[in-house]
């Protein structure tokens, strides 16, 4: 009984039990009143009362016979009598055996009365079957005989009667009290069924709400079960996305024999693997060292292993470094073990880039610091220089003997050469950004073979310059330009150290019309740059040389420099052997980068008064005497605040001023003047030997000042302060021209010089 | 004076009755009528009734050798007079029913002391029920249930031990009137 709680199956089995006995017990009913009925049926044959009856009834028949015949009555015979006697025998002899005998014990005294009367008719047979007619003597005997037996023959009549009636009637009370009881049997089987059935109704119905609800759960497991099932698809999903577009290497090895059963695309990657076929491989296949696999699975095996460095080898043959993390895993119902594989690849070369870029950082500081000292020994240099330029063209100037004139001649032009060399120096050394204008490249080739030409001629190096003549000019940085001359020219010169054949270097230019570029070439005669690190030899820090010539760097700085400019710069074979460099540079387009108004304006002669201002006196004096050819008056101040007295007695046409000065500096005088008389602030010419420090370069563009660098030539000095000049003249003649217009006109004459 | 519907009844069971009797009297007239033999000995047994041999005026007698050339056999059954189980031998009753060509459907059985019983001729044809003359080698008398008992084989036949059928084990039989 599914569904009921113990005190309801205890009353269904009650209720069953019930059913059951009482079924049983009608059945004994029914048994018993069939078996009363029949008794009754038999109670109803009157057996021994008839019988015993008939006995009585034969006895008077047999009197009433012998009677008859004694008295002669003529329906009577012999024969007549003899039958009665024979029927009463035989009435007595059914006595003797069957269901009439066993009923005489029924009865008390039954069987002793039939047994009397039967000895009585046996002891008168003989008398009975002599009587005659007339015969009364014999009659009345044999009645005397017989009649006393009648009383116990009625008698006995009278006791079966009782005895089969109360028989019969105690059968029929108890088939009534049966029938009553079986009624009783039926109503309560009745009671008991319809019990049962409300009993089996309810349990029906409960037994229908439990299949209901058990539906219901079935139903609603089945729903989350499904619901369970989509997520975990959707998590498996997802799972598998992550790991699929994770970038690092994923392996699921087998822990027992290292067999791959999953592989991520990176991994795929990684080893190099087939993308479309499964991945059926043992990680050990991977380890070009199977100790380090073993070592790698046992440490897996007891726990995890975190950056773990190793060596994989691709299915092509190729190492691979990677750093190995792993855990284990139940995956599939095995125990396996998750490997997650990083490779070290970029992180190796990162780390050499890293060192390489150090040692850039490092060089670029050393030559930093090379370019500094020689900034300094340059500005050092710069003030003796100017007055030898200056003093040794005055002498040109002013001799009257053609010797004396001679040796000023070359006096000034070695000391030209001094400056230039100086000035190369600089601009080398020069920390500033690049500043483009027109650059006339057989310029900047004489002014590298001049700079670097006793080093050439000391290493025995033949030099042969084939410089176009007409080249238009280009629009690059000047300083740039003569730094990858130089390069360049270095590099060929070092090419041949230690070359046992002819040393020649061959410093071309042309212009390739067809192009609309400069084609410079610089070709020397050494062992040549062999083909295959010929895609190298610009990197930083490649070079050939041995250690201590070359830094590596050349090259490279000049591949960036000519890059920048929009050019090329390649390396082939030169005409009879050694390296040739060819580079391309774009020629200056004028149009995009318009000459300001003023170009090539004509200066005006001298005239006017100019104050130089300069702490050091032979540098003062010798701009002195340079400007006092042409006719300027002149005033001398050694420090600013003198300079600044005289400016405010009166006006000048040009104020040349030395920049860094004790006390009031050149800055200083610029504010001031610019306060005091602005006018006369766009007069100022400043002299420096300090180009190379910012805050010097920063004060000249802020002020918009033209400056002369030490050392000076005369001829510059003059067109300068002859530019300025006129500017104070123009203004005077209401034409403006600021005076850095005026600076880039004078710069540019400067060049094309 | 009775509705008409059943007056037509009454008139078809009279018709049908008439019809009944005319083919039983035809079927006995061709029959062979040949008498039965006179009784020689003492009369044991008369049949009366619808009976077609006789060899006295509506009757057919029969003494113990008439009755025995129909043809003795033996039955051993119990019975409700009787203690344990007894022999018997006699002739079918169904034997003696058609020696006399009776054509009833049942017999009155009639005792010496007039007791009657009536038992149908199906029963008699159906089961070998004996006009018992002897019981255990001993001819019966009238002193006992003589000189002819009718026994119903109850041991063969159950359903005959019945206080019904008992009521036909007639003894002491005179007379068996066919009707």
């Amino acid at each position: 009984m599914i569904g009921l709680d113990r005190r309801w199956q205890i009353k269904f089995w009650c209720l069953i039990g019930a059913f059951i006995g009482l079924a049983i017990g009608l059945a004994v009913v029914l048994a018993t009143a069939l078996q009363t009925a029949r008794s009754i049926e038999d109670w109803n044959q009157e057996y021994v009362t008839w019988h015993a009856s008939q006995v009585e009834v034969e006895f008077w028949r047999l009197l009433e016979t012998a009677t008859l015949l004694v008295s002669g009555a003529a329906d009577v015979d012999r024969a007549a009598l003899d039958l009665r006697i024979d029927l009463m025998f035989s009435r007595l002899a059914v006595f003797d055996g069957g269901l009439v005998r066993g009923r005489l014990k029924d009865v008390a005294g039954a069987a002793d009365t039939i047994y009397a009367v039967k000895e009585a008719m046996t002891a008168q047979e003989p008398a009975l079957r002599s009587l005659s007619t007339g015969d009364f003597d014999t009659l009345a005997r044999v009645r005397t005989e017989l009649l006393p037996i009648e009383p116990a023959l009625r008698n006995l009549v009278v006791s079966f009667e009782f005895f089969e009636t109360n028989g019969a009637i105690a059968e029929v009370q108890e088939l009534r009290g049966l029938f009553i009881l079986g009624a009783v049997l039926v109503a309560a089987l009745l009671a008991t069924g319809i019990a049962l059935i409300v009993f089996l109704l309810i349990e029906i119905r409960v037994r229908r709400r439990l299949l209901d609800s058990v539906l219901a759960s079935r139903e609603m497991a089945r729903v989350a079960r499904e619901r369970e099932e989509a997520a975990l698809l959707e998590s498996g999903r997802r799972f598998r996305a992550i790991a699929m577009a994770n970038p690092v290497a994923l392996l699921v090895l087998d822990a027992g024999d290292g067999a791959i059963r999953y592989a991520n695309p990176a991994a795929v990657a990684l080893l190099g693997l087939p993308e479309r076929e499964p991945i059926t491989g043992r990680a050990c296949d991977f380890f070009p060292d199977p100790e380090q696999f073993d070592a790698v699975l046992k440490a897996c095996r007891r726990g995890a292993i975190d950056h773990y460095d190793a060596r994989l080898r691709r299915l092509d043959g190729s190492d691979v470094p990677v750093t190995l993390s792993a855990r284990p895993l139940e995956y599939d119902d095995a125990h396996c073990i998750v490997v997650g594989a990083l490779d070290l690849s970029e992180k190796l070369a990162a780390q050499v880039e890293i060192e390489r870029q150090r040692e850039i950082i490092h060089h670029r500081e050393k030559l930093g610091a090379l370019g500094s000292l020689l900034a300094g020994v340059a500005h050092e240099l710069n003030n003796p220089l100017s007055i030898v330029v200056a003093q040794a063209t005055l002498l040109g100037e002013s001799a009257t003997d053609p010797r004396t004139a001679t040796r000023g001649a070359r006096i000034k032009a070695a000391a030209e050469r001094c400056a230039r060399i100086v000035k190369t120096f600089l601009a080398m050394a020069r920390q500033r950004p690049p500043s483009r204008g027109a650059v006339d490249v057989n310029q900047s080739v004489a002014a590298a073979l001049e700079l670097l030409g006793y080093g050439l001629r000391s290493a025995g190096v033949a030099v042969d310059a084939h410089l176009a003549p007409s080249l238009p000019a280009i629009w690059a940085d000047p300083d740039q330009i003569s730094q990858v001359l130089t390069n360049l020219v270095v590099n060929a010169q070092q090419a041949m150290v230690e070359w046992s054949g002819s040393r020649r270097l061959t410093v071309g230019t042309r212009f390739d019309a067809a192009q609309g570029q400069v084609v410079l070439s610089v070709a020397d005669s050494g062992p040549g740059v062999p083909p295959a690190i010929r895609s190298r030899i610009f990197e930083p820090f490649f070079t050939t040389k041995p250690v201590g010539i070359g830094t590596g760097i050349g090259l490279s700085v000049s591949h960036s420099i000519v890059t920048s400019h929009g050019g090329t710069i390649e390396v082939r074979d030169a005409t009879g052997g050694g390296a040739e460099f060819i580079v391309r540079l774009p020629v200056g387009t004028e149009e995009q980068h318009p000459a300001p108004p003023g170009v090539g304006r004509p200066t005006s002669p001298g005239g006017g008064r100019v104050l130089i201002i300069d702490d050091e006196p032979d540098v003062a004096e010798a701009l002195a005497e340079i400007l006092a050819s042409e006719n300027y008056g002149i005033d001398l101040a050694s420090t600013g605040a003198d300079a600044l007295a005289r400016l405010e007695a009166g006006d000048y046409a040009a104020i040349l001023s030395d920049m860094r000065m004790p006390g009031m500096d050149g800055m200083e005088l610029y504010h001031r003047l610019n306060v005091m008389k602005p006018a006369m602030a766009r007069c100022l010419i400043f002299v420096t030997g300090d180009a190379l420090n910012p805050a010097v370069l920063e004060f000249l563009d802020y002020a918009g000042c033209p400056h002369v660098e030490k050392p000076f030539v005369p001829a510059d000095v003059r067109r300068m302060v002859a530019a300025i000049a006129a500017t104070s003249g123009a203004k005077a003649d209401g034409m403006a021209m600021s005076p850095s217009a005026q600076i880039e006109t004078i710069e540019t004459k400067m060049t094309d010089r | 004076m009775f509705p008409s519907r059943v007056h037509g009844a009454s008139v078809a069971l009279m018709l049908g009755m008439v019809v009944l009797a005319s083919l039983g009297w035809s079927s006995y007239a061709r029959e062979d009528p040949a008498p039965l033999p006179p009784a020689s000995g003492p009369v044991l047994l008369t049949v009366t009734g619808a009976i077609a041999r006789t060899n006295a005026p509506g009757r057919a007698e029969f003494d113990r050798a008439m009755l025995e050339a129909l043809g003795v056999e033996s039955l051993t059954t119990s019975s409700s007079w009787t203690d344990g189980v007894q022999r018997f031998e006699g002739v079918r009753a169904s034997k003696v029913l058609a020696a006399v060509g009776a054509r009833g459907n049942a017999v009155r059985a009639t005792a010496v002391n007039e007791y009657v019983a009536e038992i149908a001729v199906e029963t008699i044809e159906a089961y070998p029920v004996l006009l018992a003359l002897r019981q255990n080698g001993d001819v019966l008398t009238a002193r006992d249930k003589g000189p002819i008992w009718i026994v119903f084989p109850r041991d063969d036949y159950p359903w005959l031990d019945d206080p019904r059928v008992d009521l036909q084990w007639v003894w002491q039989l005179k007379t068996i009137d066919v009707r």
